[in-house]
């Protein structure tokens, strides 16, 4: 029998359901391997052993009196440290809130628990949410659990680090210009982007207020299918929240992608590492195999995301932290507040000309998605690098590579998903992205689930 | 690369406290934002559209 720790969320839910396994046994299992394994790997900030027992018990106590809420019912679960819950500290990865306790729940938080989730504990995340490795100098940097002296990726890193090391089976991310899909990629495993507007952000502290987006995070595309369905919806405390009805994602997942039409843009083609480009055409031979029609498309307009990408998330993000950067400035690592004083000297014009290309950037993926059903690139360019002691040099390196390929999706609001597509040279894990249009996350969830069905991280560029 | 001074002064005056080690990185960041942005040219009427901007429906009634 494989190990409850490595169990999807699906299979411990059909456990729970038929009563073999008790919630507060696989509650104790996780919490037992966060004390033994997380010292080496600091995924969680605040683990919350006694919240997550209590929860457990409850749990317990109401499926065995026949109270089955559904599918997460007495799942345990990982909280990205930027969502606020009750009377819980909640520190944004940052000195600047290592004592700040919400007095509620976000929306998606609340959704999640009142589906009976047990909360294991906040998660690592890469300071504000605002950078892409993983490193984190107040909590400790998260570490790749393929290989520790890797980094993991971010910013949702604890999330995506505990789900490859089997210290939570589920958990929450957000990505503003990458966080969710970007580390999903560097541990092999699976996250969706969804929607802009289709997950509430209220309760979420912001990075950039026109980019940011909440998703689920697992090791297994049925396990995300399983969350989006509660944590989608509108939210009248979001003044971004969208307006529509939520579809039945778990439905249908088994559908297949024959004679589906995929586009790969030539953007993502240029400026790949070898092993990802090698991975990426493998990935797209096995998408024929399995009846996709393959074509080429190309969108100029995406030469303007990098630029878009950082004057919106700089100057945004700045408008946020400009109080405290003033008076608190030394509370920030360098990495962050460079980044965010960079926003400060960007200008209106600028805001407005990189607003003006999003709208065009929208308009172009429109036009792409009459002729083709989905899109596919690498999630990123770069295998995963090892941590570098020029650790504020990386980190602002790692960001300028990775943003062109990851910021698109948050400019134009459209749903992505990060898949894993194999292994590199060093046996680290590389990912790419199925990306649809506005509300397609239920196509999206089909073709991930068919290609979860190839078991995508046997192929290996690592040589023996 | 845009001057270590521009970057100085347009610290001091907003009141950012300013550090001399942040500074090369507050260069970097802002060069490829500069040269990220030659691609616009290539869209003349980018001026023209209508910029993506948040809009609290909720006001509006």
């Amino acid at each position: 029998m494989t190990d409850i720790t490595l169990m999807n969320a699906t299979e411990l839910s059909w456990l729970i359901k038929s009563r073999q396994l008790s919630p507060v046994e696989l509650t104790m299992r996780l919490l037992n391997c966060i004390n033994n394994i997380d010292p080496m790997l600091h995924t969680y900030i605040t683990p919350l052993p006694e919240i997550a027992l209590s929860q457990a018990r409850e749990a317990e106590n109401q499926i065995m009196s026949g109270m089955y809420k559904g599918p997460l019912h007495g799942i345990p679960i990982g909280i990205k440290d930027n969502m606020y819950t009750k009377g819980i500290r909640t520190t944004v990865g940052s000195k600047l809130f290592a004592d700040f306790i919400p007095d509620e729940d976000a929306t998606v938080i609340n959704r999640l628990l009142g589906a009976g989730t047990i909360m294991l504990g906040k998660q690592n995340m890469h300071e504000l949410a605002a950078g892409s490795t993983g490193t984190n100098p107040f909590f400790g940097n998260t570490r790749n659990p393929w290989n520790t002296n890797h980094m993991p990726g971010g910013s949702s890193s604890g999330a995506a680090a505990s789900l490859a090391a089997g210290l939570t089976p589920i958990a929450t991310g957000t990505d503003t210009f990458g966080s969710i899909r970007l580390p999903a990629a560097m541990c092999g495993v699976y996250g969706i982007k969804p929607t802009y507007g289709l997950i509430s952000t209220h309760g979420i502290f912001p990075t950039a207020v026109s980019l940011d987006t909440v998703g689920p995070m697992a090791r297994s595309v049925k396990d995300l299918a399983m969350m989006l369905q509660y944590m989608a919806g509108y939210d009248e405390n979001d003044p971004t929240s969208l307006q529509v009805s939520v579809p039945n994602y778990y439905e249908d997942l088994n559908k297949g992608i024959s004679q589906l039409k995929i586009g790969i843009p030539t953007y993502y083609l240029e400026g790949l590492d070898p092993d990802i480009e090698h991975l990426f055409n493998n990935a797209i031979q096995s998408l024929q195999d399995l009846g996709a029609e393959i074509k080429e498309v190309s969108i100029p307009e995406l030469s303007m995301s990098t630029y878009s990408g950082y004057s919106i998330v700089t100057g945004e993000a700045s408008i946020t932290h400009y109080e405290w950067l003033q008076n608190h400035s030394e509370k920030y690592s360098t990495d962050i507040r460079s980044f965010f004083l960079a926003g400060t000297l960007t200008n209106t014009p600028q805001y407005l000309q990189s607003q003006q290309a999003r709208r065009k950037m929208i308009e172009a993926f429109h036009k792409v998605f009459l002729d083709v059903d989905i899109m596919v690139a690498p999630t990123i360019p770069i295998t995963t690098p090892a941590y570098s002691k020029n650790w504020i040099e990386q980190n602002l390196d790692v960001v300028r590579r990775c943003i062109p390929y990851t910021v698109p999706i948050n400019l134009t609001g459209v749903p992505s998903l990060a898949v894993p597509m194999g292994l590199d040279q060093n046996g680290l894990p590389a990912g790419m992205q199925f990306i649809g249009n506005h509300l397609s996350e239920k196509l999206l969830l089909q073709v991930g689930n068919t290609w979860e069905n190839i078991e995508p991280l046997k192929f290996s560029l690592k040589k023996n | 690369m845009i001057d270590t001074s521009i970057i100085r002064n347009g610290l001091q005056v907003q009141k950012f406290p300013v550090y001399q080690t942040d500074i090369p990185y507050i260069q970097q960041i802002m060069y490829v934002m500069y040269h990220s942005k030659e691609p616009l040219d290539k869209f003349p009427h980018l001026n023209m559209t209508i910029p993506v901007t948040i809009v609290d429906k909720g006001l509006l009634q």
